[in-house]
């Protein structure tokens, strides 16, 4: 054998094993996660579900940063004590506009996809900083430096790259996100409500903690606002259950 | 089209296509013919490292 | 690296490198989960500092253990094997070599401090923002390169299956990580992914379930194959089992992704598919198990005799068990109740307690006295110490877990005699506390045990016994 022929042939293995596994293992891949992208009965047609505020968005990403999903899931399965406990099922559709996802893996606390409304947001606020105070037994870690101002000079920024990758918001809404968020925090629940209601239905107005010399928005603020609207879009009084059955 | 061949060929007879291949490589792998040189392939880290050393290793660049 | 040894034809300083490093990082990465772990037992240990909340540095302990320890560990033992199977030294040598060292280590140092800051994708397991995702890519391209180019000019006409084993798992790795990290920067500090809700969570599990089936199982199973049958002085059991199991594990593993998204609005059709494919998984996985086991086939006295060899075969017992209980817990009315619980967290940790950390125990010290030119550890006796230490560590871990994971779940839902649910979150969580205790305990027998394997290894290097090796192996019949 020459030793030319006898290196072709241990090339051709090696090829032949590397073409093998990438086929092998991308078949799976190609099979099972492709369709996920094209079929239409992966996302129900529900109403209400809407792109987060800049406020609520600038929450969710707070809720990134401090890694909530490492304890607590954000996805209902459809089982009767978890109905009871938590609230309707999820659906595929509340969490379309999340990038990322949050459903989670694992409940060291409870479920949050529908904690908004459960708790007035100075209950959060309270937790928050420190758990045990109003949770005697709970393990969560504190987060008092929540309190601290939040920075969103780039919220535009954010919501236009949100867009990039699908979220609708409009060009309005991506122009005037600081205002918009500033509007939302520092709104008075009492008063008439702001136009920021108009483009984000649902929100919820003002601070999280009452702040007498009305100081900058607090990252507890938009971390609460996001808790606050969390599995609060859909109306399930008014969904027929027949067109969200799987 | 490649996503209609695996939409339409591939994944509806994902099951037979897959044994069809798993089924090739054992037949292959435990082809009676086949055993003493794949059971000498088990041999290969035996004799490696050490043997060579000694014999000073000429192939080493 | 001060040592250089003449006598071996092959690139070993890099080795040695990562072989340090895997030890390094696995004690960091112990000590970090058994701090989280006295976290959920006591959670004043949070701190109140950003910094030092679980949240933060529970994705510091998973990376540390899977990627630091975990990927130093495959680095050592794939380069080690690779060059010794194939008889060629290393693809671009020892710079190139040095280059990979320095850019993974680069990649795993920034990765964990940027989580402690808070940078993060919020992925499990793939937390790196983009700008450490593309260092990443960059460094793992070399990794491909000096394993395939290694393979390349290799002597032996056969690519031996542990090779098969490494390099679906560079591959794949590869392709997962590309997938599920596609994401559009804001700055240079945060981006949002590419998909979202359905998407994001089915390719964000294709990637979590396959970064075990491929980083921990096959990257790992690449050591089995070499390490159990060159300890044991005796090739595998069968080696036509091997390619068999090859195929079939890689085959069926990329499908089983989905049964951690089990009863959530992931359609139907796609739960199904993973929990088939995950029962069915449990069959080449105990293939490989058998395989490895019988290798020892007529020769068990060595288990009695070699710890290292008790380490190697307990892990194969170990990965045994964590196959069975993955399929079991994919069954749909299983993971009903397991899902969401300790139980997972359990499962998880006998796979990469018993398996994963095991089988690389055995690796490193097979390889520190070769690569440091001594004729053994410095202390078996240590070694056996460590494996006991080790494996009581383990066994708290696993059964507090068990209980505290089913206990959690049957009282989730749990109702009274009126028909309410009997017990409130809160209520739970506390019953949980024992088993938190006990878990952090086993923990520190663990780390306690890691902590022996880096002074033996620390005498071992420092020792002045030189090699002598040819003399004590006897050579088997070529």
């Amino acid at each position: 054998m020459s030793l030319f022929k006898h290196h072709a042939r241990i090339e051709t293995n090696a090829l032949l094993l590397t073409i093998g596994i990438v086929v092998t293992v991308s078949v799976g891949g190609l099979v099972e996660v492709a369709p996920l992208f094209s079929i239409e009965s992966t996302i129900e047609r529900v109403e209400g579900v809407r792109p987060y505020s800049p406020l609520e968005q600038a929450g969710r990403d707070i809720y990134l940063r401090e890694g909530c999903y490492n304890c607590h899931s954000q996805m209902i399965r459809p089982f009767k004590d978890e109905a009871e406990r938590y609230g309707h099922y999820s659906l595929a559709a509340e969490s379309k506009y999340d990038h990322p996802f949050q459903w989670g893996s694992k409940r060291t606390g409870p479920d949050l996809a529908r904690v908004g409304g459960k708790y007035a947001s100075d209950w959060h606020v309270r937790h928050l900083i420190d758990p045990r105070s109003v949770v005697p037994g709970s393990v969560m870690p504190g987060y008092p430096h929540l309190m601290r101002p939040l920075d969103y000079s780039d919220i535009s920024t954010r919501l236009k790259v949100l867009r990039m990758v699908g979220v609708p918001y409009s060009d309005a809404q991506i122009e005037g996100a600081a205002h918009d968020l500033e509007e939302q925090a520092l709104a008075d629940p009492n008063s008439a409500p702001p136009p920021v209601v108009a483009l984000y239905p649902k929100v919820r107005l003002g601070r999280a903690v009452e702040s007498p010399e009305n100081g900058p928005v607090t990252e507890m603020d938009a971390l609460v606002a996001y808790l606050q609207v969390l599995g609060t879009m859909v109306d399930f009084t008014r969904v027929d259950p027949a067109l969200i059955r799987r | 089209m490649p996503s209609a061949f695996i939409d339409e060929v591939l994944r509806p007879f994902w099951g037979v296509w897959l044994m069809g291949i798993f089924l090739a490589i054992v037949a292959v792998v435990y082809w009676p013919g086949n055993r003493g040189r794949m059971e000498e392939h088990g041999s290969i880290p035996l004799r490696d490292d050490d043997d060579e050393r000694q014999e000073g290793a000429p192939w080493h660049r | 690296m001060g040592h250089t040894h003449e006598s071996s034809p092959y690139c070993e300083a890099v080795i040695r490198k990562f072989t340090l490093a895997a030890v390094l990082w696995g004690i960091l990465g112990f000590l970090v989960g058994d701090f989280i772990a006295w976290q959920l037992a006591f959670p004043v240990l949070n701190l109140d500092l950003e910094w030092t909340t679980f949240g933060r540095l529970r994705p510091v302990h998973t990376t540390t253990v899977i990627f630091a320890f975990g990927g130093n560990v495959l680095m050592a033992t794939s380069l080690y094997v690779v060059q010794r199977t194939c008889r060629a030294t290393l693809f671009g040598g020892e710079r190139l070599g040095s280059i990979l060292f320095w850019g993974y280590n680069l990649f795993l140092a920034l990765t964990l401090l940027s989580y402690v800051l808070g940078y993060t994708q919020a992925q499990e397991y793939a937390e790196p923002e983009w700008l450490l995702d593309l260092l990443l890519l960059v460094v793992w391209v070399i990794y491909l390169a000096v394993f395939a180019g290694t393979l390349l000019k290799r002597r032996e006409p056969h690519i031996y299956v542990a090779n098969w084993f490494f390099l679906a798992m560079i591959l794949t790795v590869a392709l997962l990580h590309v997938g599920n990290n596609l994401a559009v920067p804001v700055s240079l500090t945060k981006s949002y992914p590419l998909f979202g809700g359905v998407q994001n969570a089915m390719t964000q599990w294709w990637y979590g379930h396959n970064a075990v089936g491929f980083f921990l199982t096959a990257g790992f199973l690449g050591i089995m194959y070499y390490f159990v049958p060159k300890r044991a002085e005796r090739p595998v059991y069968s080696y036509r089992l091997s390619i068999v199991h090859f195929w079939a594990l890689i085959f069926l593993y990329i499908w089983a992704g989905p049964h951690h998204l089990h009863y959530t609005a992931l359609p139907d059709w796609a739960q199904t598919l993973g929990m088939t494919f995950s029962v069915m998984l449990w069959m080449p996985s105990w293939g490989g198990m058998l395989n490895g086991l019988m290798t020892l086939s007529g020769a068990w006295d060595k288990l009695r005799t070699d710890p290292v060899i008790r380490f190697m075969v307990t892990s194969v017992a170990f990965y045994g068990i964590a196959t069975f209980e993955g399929p079991l817990m994919a069954i749909r009315s299983v993971n009903a109740l397991s899902h969401y619980t300790d139980w997972g967290i359990g499962h998880v940790h006998s796979g990469a307690l018993g398996w994963v950390a095991f089988i690389s125990f055995g690796a490193i010290y097979f390889l520190v006295p070769k690569l440091w030119g001594k004729s053994e550890m410095y202390s078996l006796r240590l070694v056996g110490v460590h494996f006991w230490i080790a494996t009581i560590g383990i066994v708290l871990y696993i059964t507090a877990m068990w209980i505290s994971g089913i206990m959690q779940g049957l009282m989730w839902r749990a109702y009274d005699s009126y028909g309410f649910l009997e017990y409130s979150f809160v209520e739970t969580v506390k019953a949980m506390h024992p088993y938190y205790v006990i878990r952090a305990i086993g923990g520190v027998l663990f780390l306690t045990g890691g902590l022996v394997m880096a002074y033996n290894v620390a005498r071992t290097i420092l020792g002045k016994d030189a090699a002598t090796a040819p003399a004590l192996q006897p050579s088997p019949a070529r």
